[in-house]
């Protein structure tokens, strides 16, 4: 008898049961639920550029919301100002946003460790003020209203279940992306830099140019998350993109795991969902996740997913060794 | 190859190093021996970039001495600084890659260094053993291997080395030591900051000595190692 290999069922069955369970979501659930989970999809990808920046790179940024905001509104006047199709709206605010946070990088690197930290509240601080007050662009403190639905060609996608599509698959195409990102050369710089900056310096990794790249590319991440947004929101306000989602991000991927773009999508996922699950303990919500982040960093400071992956890699272990006693 | 004229470095106003004139030939090993504070890591963090200086520094006829670090790394000056720096989160295999960003650039595949992997896991064999293992989880001796391979992966034409004795017990230093001179041998000129004196003039071809930011003593080492001054300095007493 051939014995069931847990490491393919790990590998590939567990994710194909996942993918096809999510494919099948919109079929079974109310169109409410459906709006939660599209938004806790879009958080996901700026949870994802945090990341890019902090779990691969190691600076840590408060920004992110700012840059979604960016995005978000680049999206907005792309579409509804200069009559861009939305696809195109969408990849150019992405690239629009990525190309705004490598130049800023260039400017906010030259500050080590946590003074980048200090330096991106800054930003967040002036990403707002500007979101609030630059009437002509964002709309002031009114916003933006009447923002088109996203469409495809002549397709205009309109229904909850379409969105949830559309956003899905830019998702699992990020998440990819951020695969492909971890085992490239590209990557690896970004961790060198991430573990010992000094030593990354000595074998030649220009360090002020590839974190830039790192702010970059989790700008594009963003980017497209703000214009994802704005199509399925439909409006714009400046309340939306504050320090305070910020700092959600920040303690979702803590939650799940600085370590992996999975640990990333569980720490979003139980903190969206747990929002609206535990709605009438919303005035407790923001003691829960401080006194959960304690103990999370206490007991498993790897979050949900580095504490799960430790304990598959013990049984992993285990089980060899038990094979090769039992040979 | 690498020749340094009048160099000068402080920090703040605390001058650590006093015109220093050195030189650096093809497949040589050059040993630099001092005490605590005299200077040996300043200059090696002068000659890579990592401080500010005045004077001279010339890398085969073109000067280095206004140059960023990564740009002097990428001319092929590679430093193992001092305190065996891995990149604790990433495997030992990971940790050679990086090595490859010198020469390779910064690019998003992963690109094919298989081969130069295999050239180290001959030089190092003890690394191919735990390549799969996180850096952080290596002895030290491991460590320091793996720092100068890494180093190595960036195929350097002048490899300096900032105290790589720190540490680790005696049998593993000769180890690394005689890795060295392997590698020394197979056509790397090495420059070599030691404080083990003994050691390092043993395996130099030539060597320096400096003393408050100057060089005091200069000349091959088989004579230093028979000079008084250094005998007593930095060798233990002359025996009678």
């Amino acid at each position: 008898m051939k014995q069931l290999n847990y490491k393919f069922v790990i590998k590939y069955i567990l994710p194909g049961l996942f993918l096809a369970f999510c494919l099948a979501i919109p079929g079974f659930t109310s169109g409410y639920m459906l709006r939660v989970l599209n938004i806790a999809l879009i958080t996901y990808l700026c949870v994802l550029s945090l990341y890019v920046i902090l779990g691969m790179c190691g600076q840590n940024s408060f920004a992110q919301a700012g840059l979604w905001g960016v995005g978000a509104y680049m999206a907005a006047n792309f579409v509804m100002k200069m009559g861009a199709p939305p696809l195109a709206a969408l990849l150019l605010s992405s690239l629009g946003t990525a190309v705004f946070a490598f130049v800023l990088g260039f400017a906010f690197f030259r500050l080590r460790q946590y003074y980048f930290t200090f330096a991106s509240v800054g930003l967040m601080a002036i990403l707002n003020g500007l979101f609030m007050n630059w009437n002509e662009v964002t709309g002031g403190a009114l916003g933006i209203t009447n923002i088109p639905s996203f469409s495809i060609g002549g397709a205009i996608i309109k229904s909850e279940p379409g969105n949830f599509y559309v956003i899905f698959f830019i998702c699992l195409a990020a998440f990819f992306l951020m695969k492909v990102l971890f085992n490239s050369a590209l990557g690896r710089s970004f961790m060198a830099i991430r573990d010992n900056e000094i030593a990354a310096n000595c074998l030649g990794v220009n360090s002020l140019l590839t974190k830039s790249i790192a702010f970059g590319i989790s700008g594009a991440l963003c980017g497209a998350a703000g214009a994802l947004y704005a199509f399925l929101a439909g409006y714009l306000s400046y309340q939306t993109f504050t320090f305070q989602q910020s700092t959600m991000y920040l303690i979702m991927i803590m939650l799940g795991g600085t370590m992996s773009p999975s640990g990333a999508l569980i720490g979003t996922l139980i903190i969206s969902l747990l929002q609206e699950w535990v709605r009438p303990l919303q005035n407790y919500m923001q003691f829960i996740y401080g006194a959960g982040i304690m103990i999370l960093m206490i007991v498993q400071p790897e979050g949900i997913f580095g504490g799960g992956k430790a304990i598959y890699d013990k049984y992993l272990k285990h089980s060899k060794t038990a094979r090769t006693e039992a040979d | 190859m690498l020749k340094t004229k009048n160099l000068v470095a402080s920090y703040g106003n605390i001058q650590v190093l006093h015109n220093v004139n050195m030189e650096v030939g093809d497949k040589e090993i050059v040993a630099l021996i001092g005490s605590n504070g005299a200077g040996k890591t300043t200059m090696l963090n002068a000659i890579s970039g990592h401080v500010k200086l005045a004077g001279q520094i010339e890398y085969n006829g073109v000067g280095i001495h206004n140059k960023k670090p990564h740009t002097i790394a990428s001319m092929g000056i590679l430093q193992v600084p001092e305190g065996r720096h891995v990149f604790p989160g990433l495997t030992v295999e990971q940790n050679l890659a990086v090595g490859t960003v010198v020469y390779r650039g910064i690019k998003l595949t992963s690109g094919n260094i298989s081969a130069d992997i295999e050239m180290i896991y001959e030089i190092f064999p003890r690394l191919k053993e735990r390549r799969k293992q996180l850096a952080w989880s290596l002895s030290g001796g491991e460590q320091q291997m793996l720092v100068i391979g890494r180093a190595m992966m960036g195929h350097p034409k002048l490899l300096m080395m900032d105290e790589p004795s720190m540490g680790l017990a005696p049998k593993i230093i000769e180890e690394v030591f005689d890795k060295i001179v392997e590698i020394n041998k197979a056509g790397t000129p090495v420059l070599l900051v030691e404080q083990n004196a003994a050691l390092a003039l043993e395996v130099s071809n030539r060597a320096y000595i400096i003393e408050r930011g100057n060089i005091t003593l200069t000349g091959d080492s088989k004579n230093l190692i028979e000079d008084d001054r250094v005998r007593e300095a930095y060798l233990g007493k002359v025996k009678k």
